[in-house]
């Protein structure tokens, strides 16, 4: 069993090529050469904060357009949300007002009401903010004239009042416990924009040049190269100590790595690969923080397809992908994910709440004898198209080595991330492996993956690949879904039977085996010691750190 | 000569245009979706159709052509599909910094390439010419992104004589502007140094068995004049040419180093464009890049002039 481990490991396109070992050998020899930074408390004379993404650049700083990680991460320097997370952390049962002080809810859980801070003034002389804001931002992202990409997400908003120019009402048409949590929040979409400049701008995207209530500012860009934020010196919460913040964009880790080894930067976004992060982490001045909020990834069975479309061939696949593999192969960034909901999400079905067998831990016999009951003891063929990017590529390549003992052919086609979507989105693929990272509860991940309105091909259409909700997944000659269950569970407005409600939504889509749930991988965000993030990093919705108490520490 | 330049711009227009046309079309070809590569994975189909819309993406093509040409011929290289900004404006910053490199890089392969071969040819089998021609073909199989990691990793930060990333300042500050360009250029300028250097051998070595050659040293002239004005002079047109045509590799192996460097030049401009299924980047990128090359190769046919005194345009 071992020696198959480690040859799956081998196989499985995992034998480091000498490009990865010329640049992993150029890593330990930097790392064997940066000194060790010698610390102090007190705080450094240039309190800069420079800092590189992954990303070749930013789309839009508007928090209704951008969607590449690094333009909402550069977003959330500038804006605000009226609700947030404790900054550092992902805890879902403490949030906090951001621009607005205290909220109520209605009984019926259709009205909330914000009471908003007085005296929070928008950068670049834009006057103060009020309700007035807060209607905007929604009314605009339920606008499909403006056409965001979020706007699908806001639909349930029924009306936005302006109650008086610090309280702001807005009515749902139907309960959401989440609503705060997935549209409210400052986070992407849920950041409030400055009236006075989309009337300015018009309805459309705002592009870069934007206003903000956040502790820092736009100041200029340089397209393909760095974008700057200076502090914004009115920032209600009182003004950061860091004076500017320099993000580059650096998609090369060899080169984004190297000039942090150096010292030309104080943070990166590291790199998802186990060998870079231990590589790293040697260099004791050097802190790796690896944490959720992460990316879900699953393996999604297109059900409309033969053999897929019988339980027991699903059910056979899903006992050959071998979680133990993924753990040792993405090690130190994972985290076993038992459900179609990633561990760190809110109301992600428990380990010890799933029976056994709906674990679908790796068991040879037992598969091939489902292969067989289904009428497919010889095996199969099946195709996926796979994006180059090596995560993505690499549970494919594990699961097509681990179904080769079933008979089952896996033909992978590589192509770019760009054409990889646009397939994908055209049904062209048997199976689809997937990570994404959502609001960090049930309901988006649920609703996006699993609910029937979200299958390829419908008009609302977003990421359900499997075609779950449309076909008779456990062969009883019923369509199956979990619509009802996500609705019921978005409304309930108690806590503990919410729960229950996802559990059991999440307890059915095991039983019915649409996908395998295999991990969620972190980020990996990775600074020098110097730069102190002023809060202990449990947790991240952003690839980023927060930085309103941010400091450079002399060193 | 002016009629001559005259000619070769106009005649360089049908290549121009066979050159957008194809790259239209094969940009389209490329499978993926814009809207989606804009909008993310969680817009929904009428968010994406709207945005199609907006963009013209969902116009016949000959229609995306047409009006893709007309807007070419108005001086409007069309909008950036991501952030809305004009692309001339994009360009008018990230051009000079490819065109920097490529120059820069073509000075340094001339400077190592042109002097290394006169010697390997001048030590015809010699250890000198052994060495020369080992280093040569390593240059040449040493690819440019591997060359621009070690050069990073040695001067930037063993040594820390050069700076990580960026591309420096505007010109106003040349000072800063050079420092940033020298690690990128000679990068690129090594592997071009390879390959002028085997030119510029095999090149000489043909010449200084022609007769002329023969003669002048039998006149008792100075082995350098030999050299220098009748050998050199002769073997340099075919090096001019190559080295003309090479800049288009070079402008290739550009995108390379303009991404480990983190220059904001075109090559970085089209890598991301291409990955975005960003149209208007794309096409219009190409097309400077088409014109650049032309360009580049009406100056190598005049210099021909400069080297070879015979040569006259009419």
């Amino acid at each position: 069993m071992k020696e198959e481990k480690e040859d799956l490991l081998r196989k499985g396109g995992f034998t480091m090529k000498w490009r990865s070992c010329l640049l992993a050998s150029l890593l330990v020899a930097a790392l064997a050469l940066s000194s060790g930074v010698g610390l102090s408390a007190e705080l450094a004379k240039e309190q800069v904060w420079r800092w590189a993404h992954h990303t070749t650049d930013l789309d839009s700083l508007d928090p209704a357009f951008g969607v590449v990680d690094g333009a909402y991460s550069v977003g959330s320097y500038i804006f605000n949300g009226l609700v947030r997370l404790p900054p550092g952390t992902l805890d879902f049962d403490h949030l906090e007002g951001d621009l607005a002080e205290s909220w109520e809810i209605s009984d019926d859980g259709l009205t909330y009401t914000f009471h908003l801070r007085k005296g929070v003034q928008w950068h670049k002389g834009y006057g103060e903010f009020t309700a007035q804001d807060v209607k905007y931002t929604f009314d605009r992202l339920g606008d499909p004239k403006l056409g965001s990409p979020y706007g699908a997400k806001y639909e349930i908003i029924k009306e936005v009042k302006v109650v008086d120019p610090y309280t702001a009402q807005i009515i749902l048409k139907a309960p959401s416990t989440f609503f705060l949590l997935d549209q409210v929040l400052a986070y992407q979409a849920g950041n409030i924009v400055c009236k006075k400049r989309g009337d300015e701008v018009g309805n459309k995207n705002l592009g870069l040049e934007v206003i903000g209530t956040g502790p820092f500012q736009f100041e200029k860009y340089f397209a393909k190269e760095k974008i700057i934020l200076t502090r914004n010196e009115k920032y209600f919460r009182g003004a950061s100590i860091l004076e500017r913040v320099e993000i580059y964009f650096m998609p090369n880790v060899a080169s984004r790595t190297l000039a942090f080894v150096k010292g030309d930067l104080d943070a990166i976004y590291g790199k998802r690969d186990p060998k870079w992060v231990k590589d790293v982490t040697k260099t004791p001045t050097v802190i790796v923080d690896s944490v959720p909020l992460g990316s879900g990834c699953a393996l999604h069975f297109n059900m409309t397809k033969k053999p897929l479309d019988n339980l027991k061939v699903r059910k056979a696949l899903a006992l050959m992908a071998d979680r133990t593999i993924f753990e040792q192969y993405f090690s130190g960034i994972y985290y076993k994910m038992i459900a179609p909901v990633p561990p760190s999400y809110y109301a992600a079905l428990p380990e010890d709440a799933a029976p056994e067998e709906l674990l679908y831990e790796y068991d040879l016999e037992k598969a091939k004898k489902l292969l067989a009951e289904a009428g497919y003891a010889g095996g199969f063929k099946m195709k996926a198209f796979s994006t180059d990017k090596p995560y993505y590529l690499a549970p494919l390549e594990i699961c097509k080595e681990q179904w080769k003992p079933l008979g089952v052919d896996l033909e992978i086609t590589v192509v770019d991330h760009t054409t990889f979507h646009a397939n994908i989105r055209k049904d062209m693929n048997d199976v689809v492996v997937y990570y994404a990272g959502r609001p960090p509860v049930a309901d988006s991940y649920l609703t996006q993956w699993y609910h029937s309105d979200a299958i390829i091909g419908k008009p609302k259409a977003i990421t359900n690949f499997s075609h779950y909700g449309d076909v008779d997944a456990d062969g009883d000659g019923k369509v199956d879904n979990v619509d009802a269950l996500i609705e019921e569970a978005r409304g309930e407005l108690n806590p503990q039977r919410q729960r229950d409600l996802y559990y059991k939504a999440q307890l059915q889509l095991l039983m019915h085996v649409p996908s395998k749930p295999l991990h969620e991988l972190t980020k990996v965000l990775v600074r020098h010691n110097y730069f102190d993030p002023g809060v202990e990093i449990k947790g991240s919705m952003i690839f980023g750190y927060p930085l309103e108490k941010a400091k450079i520490l002399k060193h | 000569m002016l009629t001559y330049i005259i000619r070769r711009v106009l005649s360089a227009i049908p290549t121009i245009l066979v050159v957008i046309t194809i790259v239209f079309f094969a940009v389209r070809g490329l499978g993926g979706d814009p809207a989606i590569a804009i909008l993310g994975d969680r817009a929904t189909p009428q968010a994406l159709e709207a945005l199609r819309e907006r963009l013209g993406l969902n116009q016949p093509l000959w229609k995306q052509y047409t009006s893709f040409l007309w807007r070419l011929a108005h001086g409007d290289l069309g909008r950036d599909l991501r952030t809305d900004i004009p692309v001339a404006k994009l360009f008018a910053r990230a051009v000079p910094y490819t065109i920097d490199l490529a120059i820069w890089a073509t000075v340094i392969g001339i400077l190592i390439g042109v002097p290394t071969g006169v010697l390997a040819a001048l030590r015809w089998n010699s250890p000198l010419d052994f060495v020369g021609r080992f280093i040569g073909i390593l240059g040449f199989s040493f690819p440019t992104f591997y060359l621009s990691i070690l050069l990073l990793f040695i001067f930037g930060l063993v040594l820390d004589w050069f700076p990580m990333m960026g591309g420096g300042g505007d010109y106003s500050d040349p000072a800063d502007r050079a420092y940033h360009l020298f690690l990128p250029a000679l990068s690129l300028g090594l592997i071009k140094a390879a390959f002028v250097m085997r030119l510029t051998r095999s090149s000489l070595l043909n010449v200084l068995h022609e007769d002329y050659v023969r003669t002048a040293r039998s006149k008792g002239l100075k082995e350098w004049v030999v050299i220098y004005k009748h050998a050199l002079r002769n073997s340099l047109i075919p090096v001019v040419t190559m080295i003309g045509l090479y800049l288009a590799v070079t402008i290739g192996g550009s995108i390379e180093v303009e991404i480990v460097f983190n220059r904001p030049g075109l090559g970085k401009f089209l890598i991301g464009a291409i990955q975005e299924r960003n149209y208007s980047v794309i096409q219009s990128g190409l097309v400077v890049l088409a014109v650049f090359i032309v360009l580049v190769n009406l100056i190598t046919d005049l210099s021909y002039a400069l080297i070879d005194p015979r040569i006259k345009y009419e």
